[in-house]
């Protein structure tokens, strides 16, 4: 019935989403990362897209005609994706929020940006945040982005827009970050698949209508939890982006006897672990949350103790006996870095599985072998 | 490569079949068990429990359940030798390291992506010298000074063999080339389970000397190869489905079987 | 040996004190009596060495390779490494200029030049660096680096004092940084500015970005003060800027004549020789010696211009090479000679400028570095490309993108693209890698560069 009710609205989205735009609403998309405050967006009138799909070969091949595949699959497929037509998100975005990241995703807003067909924003993200005139910056370049969004919208943002626009999304993130923590005692209640999906779904759905769904999953699953003991291994997963519609992995260890209990990627825990704390000067505080407070991704200085850190947290809360690795191909960033958790995980016996993609569909043979030896190493072969 | 072993309660084999694999997995699996039943002298219903693994175990119909060949391969490569703490495994189309511990399977390295390094590699080789397959191993130990093949690449390796034949270079000289680039590969890629012995060879490129003694002279110490080095995925599988049954059989719980007997398979061809 | 030290430049007096220190330093890295000939062999094929010129800037790079392997051995108190840092090599400049108890080095073009083109032994440093974290083969990590990691992590360079990279131009540089900090306890720092310069900002510099990188060069000053226990001034770092200066003027001039000459006079493959000595951590003594070793052989080459000669036909079609070129192997750049192209400009030839010059030193490098024509979006460099193709009479592109460079490889089609549609020019992509002798298959490149010298010829006579 629930999910139903996801279903319709998403269904309706683009439709909805055009109508707006006939009416002069602006439609603003943004590179995931969690670099990009969508509270700015929302309260400046606009709708936040995120351009978050992946996982089909189809986009991220059509982009081999602008890009080289030395470039990664995800950002290949925001390219492609574009270049198709198909996909109604892509086609009806006034302008990007390009945040400068990765060496992948900036190569993306690089060639939209010599296409000249679409109006850019590129916000600046210092990869480091030690000295003070580093947050300054970030803080500078939102106090931009602010100013752009006003001029390219029409509509002022005051901090009651702002103010209102970080309850909404905190609250949103508190509720899938409480969902989520459902799994920790009781996986079965919410496949990582399904809690993915879920939090897919929020990049695209009204956001009001969303926290509203939300609640409601949230009320029924927790009426519907129990500790169960089981023997199924349970699973962190650690990667970058997983691309809407990239689910393969997520499937494939379902079917092989694991649960994916948590996952540490761009838009998961990272995005919703935390809240704003609105303390001040607004714009100060959204620099402060998106840049400072939050566990890093892999791109910035200083990150990777961080990260292993957090790892080992989340090992340790979600009593998780294996980690799998999932990485998109020439990644160099999340690359190296899993030598690092390779070896600090090997010290501490905690198996670890590494999973390249390049979302081509010859994966599925060769990640089913490795997930389903995994999950054999997990869980002991005698279950 | 498509391998059949059934073992009795001692562990013996009662039979083995090695046959080539083709496109028809599903029939195929059929008539490997049928001869094998046939060499063992016994009828399906008197199997235990089947296991199936590799490549083709989700279309072996009269499975009772499917293991992946790294585990399958860690337990038979330890039926061979006890003390194994690493197996590697070069095929036909992939290439595994496999760290292990009494049997049991702790971690991995796969190459599965290209044909480098594998069985394929060397039967591209192979045709192109217009040599035979099992006579490669034997003429490289001949080879005084071995050509230096730098490419990881088959295409590009098959290129450089043939500008070394036009330059003259001896045959047994670029075959000792060839398996030290194998050998090198699979070290490169098994130094990632840090390598410590017993190392155990198994796979069908296991047969070629060859590339045995090209690996024991990259890892400075001997490695040992199982008599049928093909064999041990299967052996592996049997051991396995033994255990299973005999754990099911000492905790009072039934055995779950897969549903489908051999006869219903075929029919449902 | 000694026969090898002369091709490099060395004066017999030198030679002699040298000697033992050279002999050291090559037995750390294994060189053995078989290396030292191919290396003279490989000298003598690949490079002009009858140029005074190239064997005195060969004489300061050796003198660096050896001084960076014996630096502990011979008691020097702090070590400061930078690698792809444009800035550091200023601040390390400054700091050898003032104290003997410092040494520095910026990047490990010294190595890759001796180790690589000369005695063709880089592909052990770079498998060294392959089992660590840097991958080979498609989705290769830049090779470049892996000349930095396998030497630390073999032992041949001495841990450092302080390690130092920017994100200037890459992010796998910080990421390697970052892991030699968690795996192996050397204390890192970085240089960084944001790359989001947009429309409106090009070719002319960003002031914010200009200002942060500013900003950033500085702290790391301050920081290496901590570790040398002297302060860097501001009148130590226009000094180094004046000298450099001053040097890069001489680059100018000879890159202008190679450009604007026909025959080529020389080689594409020395271009990694001169564009060594602009990273090496001189002090200003040194980069003087470097820069009269570039006018040297700037006078050498007019010789040879009056003279009329060259490496490769009058009429060899005109072609400009996008960098990095060859670092650890000069065979492609050799190849397109014996092909009969003629390699005239690179990106370097097409840089943009600008009027004024800022005094503070920090700034003026924050300026300097946005103007480059390599690290910077499609939308600045194709112009700059185009602009340039068209000034030097380009007859076709050379685009050997590299593979591991994220960055600039990904402009490659655009720039295949545009340059096809805006000049009817021809352009061979080439997939390289810059700093990886693996990857050359000379019956390959032959192929394609004698193709590509047919395309630009049909293309001249239409």
């Amino acid at each position: 019935m629930q999910e139903e009710r996801l279903a319709i609205h998403l269904k309706e989205r683009p439709s909805q989403l055009l109508e707006a735009k006939n009416k002069g609403v602006k439609i603003i998309g943004y590179f995931p990362g969690n670099y990009v405050p969508e509270e700015l967006i929302y309260a400046s009138g606009a709708v936040p897209l995120c351009l978050i799909n992946g996982g089909d070969s189809k986009p991220a091949e059509m982009a081999l005609s602008v890009v080289p595949q030395v470039i990664c699959p995800f950002a290949r497929a925001q390219v492609g994706e574009r270049l198709l037509g198909k996909n109604p998100y892509y086609s009806m975005i006034d302008m990007l929020v390009a945040p400068i990241t990765c060496q992948h995703l900036k190569k993306v807003a690089e060639v939209w940006e010599y296409n000249g067909d679409l109006e850019i924003f590129k916000l600046g993200i210092p990869h480091q945040h030690n000295n003070d005139f580093e947050l300054e910056y970030f803080n500078d370049r939102l106090r931009a982005l602010k100013d752009r969004l006003q001029a390219f919208t029409g509509n002022e943002i005051t901090d009651e827009k702002i103010s209102e626009a970080i309850v909404l999304y905190n609250r949103m993130r508190e509720l899938l970050k409480n969902i989520s923590l459902l799994r920790c005692t009781s996986p079965s209640l919410l496949s990582s698949l399904d809690f993915v999906k879920l939090n897919h779904a929020s990049f695209y759905a009204d956001p009001a209508f969303m926290v509203d769904y939300l609640d409601s999953v949230y009320h029924e699953l927790k009426d519907k939890q129990q500790v169960t003991k089981t023997e199924t291994p349970k699973i962190l997963l650690i990667g970058p982006s997983i691309g809407y519609g990239d689910y393969e992995v997520l499937q494939l260890v379902k079917a092989a006897g694991g649960d994916i209990v948590i996952e540490e990627i761009c838009e998961g825990v990272r995005y919703y672990w935390n809240k704003v704390e609105s303390k001040g000067d607004l714009i100060e505080s959204l620099a402060r949350e998106y840049l400072v407070d939050r566990v890093p991704c892999a791109f910035m200085r200083y990150s990777t103790r961080k990260r292993l850190d957090f790892a080992l947290k989340l090992i340790k809360d979600f009593a998780v006996s294996g980690v799998i690795w999932y990485e998109l191909l020439c990644c160099e960033t999340y690359d190296a870095e899993s030598y690092f958790f390779s070896q600090e995980l090997g010290d501490r016996n905690i198996p670890m599985l590494i999973l390249e993609s390049d979302y081509s569909a010859a994966n599925t043979g060769q990640f089913r072998t490795r997930i389903e030896a995994f999950i054999e190493i997990l869980r002991g072969v005698m279950e | 490569m498509t391998k059949v072993v059934i073992l009795n309660s001692n562990d013996d084999i009662c039979a083995d079949v090695i046959k080539h694999t083709g496109a028809e997995h599903r029939r195929l699996a059929n008539t490997v068990m049928e001869e094998a039943l046939e060499q063992a002298g016994v009828s399906f219903d008197e199997i235990s429990y089947v296991i199936a693994t590799g490549y083709g175990r989700i279309t072996v119909p009269f499975a009772d359940r499917q293991i992946t060949e790294l585990t399958c391969h860690a337990r038979g490569v330890y039926h061979y030798v006890p003390s194994a703490k690493l197996a590697i495994d070069i095929g036909g189309q992939d290439a595994k390291g496999l760290k292990m511990n009494c049997g049991k399977l702790l971690d991995f390295v796969m190459s599965d992506k290209c044909a480098a390094g594998t069985g394929r590699f060397l039967e591209l080789i192979a045709a192109s010298l217009d040599l035979k397959l099992d006579d490669m191993g034997k003429l490289s130990l001949k080879s005084t000074s071995k050509a230096s093949i730098s490419s990881t690449c088959t295409v590009f390796a098959r290129q450089e063999v043939v500008t070394r034949i036009s330059e003259g270079v001896p045959l047994e000289d670029i075959l000792a080339g060839i398996h030290d680039a194998i050998a090198s590969r699979i070290t490169r890629m098994v130094e990632k389970l840090k390598i410590e012995p017993d190392v155990v060879f198994t796979g069908g490129v296991a047969k070629n000397i060859g590339v045995i003694k090209s690996l024991e002279t990259k890892l400075g110490f001997k490695v040992m190869v199982p008599e049928e080095p093909l064999l041990s995925g299967a052996i592996g599988a049997a051991l396995l489905g033994k255990e299973i049954t005999l754990k099911a059989l000492a905790q009072g719980k039934p055995v779950q079987r897969g549903r489908r007997s051999l006869s219903e398979s075929t029919f449902f061809q | 040996m000694i026969e090898l030290l002369e091709l490099c430049g060395y004066g017999e007096q030198e030679i002699e004190s040298e000697l033992p220190r050279v002999e050291k330093a090559f037995n750390k890295l294994g060189i053995t009596v078989d290396d030292i000939e191919r290396g003279k062999q490989r000298l003598n094929k690949y490079y002009d060495m009858e140029l005074k010129g190239v064997r005195k800037a060969l004489r300061l790079i050796l003198r660096e390779l050896v001084d960076a392997l014996l630096v502990r051995d011979e008691g020097v108190k702090n070590v400061i490494y930078g690698f792809m840092a444009p800035g550091f090599d200023l601040l390390s400049s400054a700091l050898v200029t003032k104290s003997k108890d410092v040494f520095s080095i910026h990047h490990s073009w010294a190595f890759q030049i001796f180790i690589g083109c000369i005695f063709g032994k880089i592909v052990p440093i770079l498998e060294e660096a392959e089992r660590k974290w840097l991958k080979a083969g498609m989705v290769a990590h830049c090779a470049n680096l892996k000349t930095l990691v396998g030497p630390l992590t073999l032992g041949l360079y001495p841990k450092p004092d302080l390690l130092v990279t920017t994100g200037l131009l890459c992010e796998t540089s910080p990421k390697t940084i970052d892991l030699f900090h968690e795996l192996y306890d050397i204390p890192v720092w970085y240089v960084d500015a944001c790359q989001d310069r947009t429309s409106g900002e090009y070719p002319e510099p960003s002031e914010r970005v200009a200002i942060s990188a500013a900003k950033s060069l500085k702290r790391l000053a301050e920081r290496i003060q901590e570790v040398v226990g002297f302060e860097i001034t501001d009148d130590m770092l226009l000094e180094v800027q004046d000298a450099k200066g001053k040097m890069g003027e001489a680059f100018d001039r000879i890159r202008d004549l190679i450009a604007t000459s026909a025959p080529l006079p020389l080689s594409p493959a020395h271009e990694n020789i001169w564009m060594c000595l602009n990273v090496l951590a001189l002090s200003i003594n040194g980069i003087t010696e470097a820069t009269d070793a570039v006018n040297l052989l700037y006078e050498e080459l007019r010789e040879r211009v009056a003279k009329g000669l060259g490496v490769v036909e009058k009429d060899a079609p005109r072609v400009l090479a996008t960098l990095p070129m060859g670092q650890t192997d000069p065979r492609l750049e050799h190849l397109a000679c014996e092909v009969g192209i003629a390699i005239v400009a690179t990106d370097r030839n097409i840089e943009a400028s600008i009027k004024e010059i800022p005094e503070d030193p920090y700034l003026r490098f924050g300026i300097g570095m946005q103007l480059g024509a390599m690290h910077v979006p499609p939308t600045m460099r194709i112009p700059l490309l185009i602009e340039g193709c068209k000034k030097l009479n380009i007859d076709g592109v050379l685009d050997r993108f590299h593979v591991g460079c994220r960055a600039v490889a990904g402009d490659a089609l655009l720039i295949d693209n545009a340059i096809k549609k805006e000049l009817g020019i021809p352009v061979m992509l080439l997939e390289w890698e810059n700093f990886d002798p693996r990857v050359y298959k000379h019956e390959e490149y032959k192929k394609r560069l004698e193709i590509f010298k047919t395309m630009m010829l049909a293309n001249k006579q239409k």
